[in-house]
């Protein structure tokens, strides 16, 4: 049976200053490169960065990075300070400087009690006895099949309490099929209309094939 | 123009698309069989060689489509056909195959990637209390396929048992984030 895991979201890459092409190249050698790093990094412009390539060639002053790990970038890194490297950028640069920097970055504690952060549930798997289960419990399965979610957004999906949600999501992690990962907190955001609309069709075919929703 | 919504149900030749379709479409199923020539003759006498389709006229919510694809590869290009207003998929496994697993391997090696946003139930069918080892190893296929869904066991020629069906896949659509098939909200806003 799989253990349960308790892993870090993806660290995120800020590019400074470089253009688009420059942008979608670094995320093409991050795809070549997955398998060579053994942290996941993704590039994001909108969310504080982890990292942030900045491009030493453009004089566009950067700000906003906050405790973010910093690389220079330039067209003659030996003429930028220490620790610059190749622009454009280079693979065997990219996975050295991704290394370090995962490692570092890793290591830090992670501060669950940081408001700022949460914790997102996703199932490994389904159990192979839940004909039994309560129908809450069926509901938190589902809310966490697809995605990664937190207990306000299963909350505001099935309607159900924090409480009883959290009450499943321990009996889950007790038989090793959560999977969690903390991540910084947003507003969770549910389509009212859709989950209406689907509740309205499941009560239209559960009248057709005669069972009750 | 009336509405429309999409089940799709996959599985090698034998799983029981055909049955699923014929057990709850209202108008009389389309399908595709021709006899077979080849080994498959051991198996069935015929088989469905592009898809299967029946209708549910679900009133003034418009009509639930009812797809049945082979699981073979080269049929793969089927799915983005039906992709749109998906409700789910059900992948179906002739459960009392010698050949079951490797039936569900190949299934899935086709479709997992289209499964990834999507509610999907594995139905085990042909077998009325198929033994723990084998859900297990069920189980285990589709977590090499990176596949999550929940595992029934059905006769897919009585409603009763896809009535269970149904009720799975809605309780994902209701309570679950499945990226694949939001186009349906345009209609209901």
């Amino acid at each position: 049976m799989a253990q349960t895991q308790t892993k870090m979201r993806a660290f995120r890459i800020r590019c400074h200053a470089f253009s688009p092409e420059e942008v979608d190249a670094l995320r093409s050698l991050l795809k070549l490169l997955k398998d060579h790093l053994k942290h996941p990094w993704t590039v994001s412009e909108s969310e504080p960065p982890d990292l942030v390539f900045a491009n030493l060639d453009n004089h566009e002053v950067g700000d906003g990075f906050g405790s973010a790990v910093v690389v220079g970038c330039a067209m003659k890194p030996r003429l930028a300070p220490a620790g610059a490297i190749h622009r454009p950028f280079r693979a065997a640069a990219v996975l050295a400087v991704l290394t370090e920097a995962g490692a570092e970055l890793a290591s830090k504690p992670v501060d669950t009690a940081d408001e700022s952060v949460e914790w997102r549930y996703r199932l490994h798997f389904w159990p192979l006895e839940f004909a039994h289960w309560p129908r809450a419990s069926l509901q938190v399965m589902a809310a966490i099949t697809g995605q990664h979610a937190s207990v306000k957004e299963i909350a505001l999906r099935t309607g159900l309490e924090d409480r009883d949600i959290a009450q499943v999501l321990g009996l889950l992690r007790k038989m090793g099929i959560l999977d969690r990962l903390v991540e910084r907190r947003c507003t969770p955001r549910v389509d009212e209309n859709l989950i209406a609309g689907w509740r309205g069709l499941a009560s239209r075919v559960g009248k057709l094939l005669g069972f009750a929703r | 123009m009336k509405q429309t919504h999409k089940l799709v149900f996959i599985g090698e030749p034998g799983a029981g698309k055909t049955s699923c379709i014929s057990a709850l479409s209202d108008i009389a199923p389309v399908n595709t069989d021709v006899g077979c020539t080849d080994d498959l003759l051991r198996l069935k006498e015929f088989t469905t060689v592009a898809l299967d389709y029946g209708e549910l006229d679900l009133g003034d919510l418009g009509r639930l489509l009812l797809y049945g694809l082979p699981g073979q590869e080269r049929f793969r290009f089927m799915f983005d056909v039906v992709r749109e207003g998906l409700l789910g998929v059900v992948v179906l496994v002739d459960a009392a195959s010698q050949h079951a697993l490797e039936a569900l391997d190949g299934t899935l090696r086709t479709y997992a990637a289209d499964l990834q946003g999507v509610p999907c139930v594995l139905a085990l069918n042909k077998h009325d209390d198929p033994p723990l080892e084998m859900r297990q190893r069920c189980l285990d296929v589709m977590r090499g396929h990176g596949v999550v869904a929940p595992l029934l066991a059905v006769d897919a020629r009585r409603r009763e048992d896809l009535v269970r069906v149904f009720d799975m896949l809605f309780l994902l659509r209701e309570n679950g984030n499945f990226p694949s098939g939001g186009q349906e909200t345009q209609a209901w806003v």
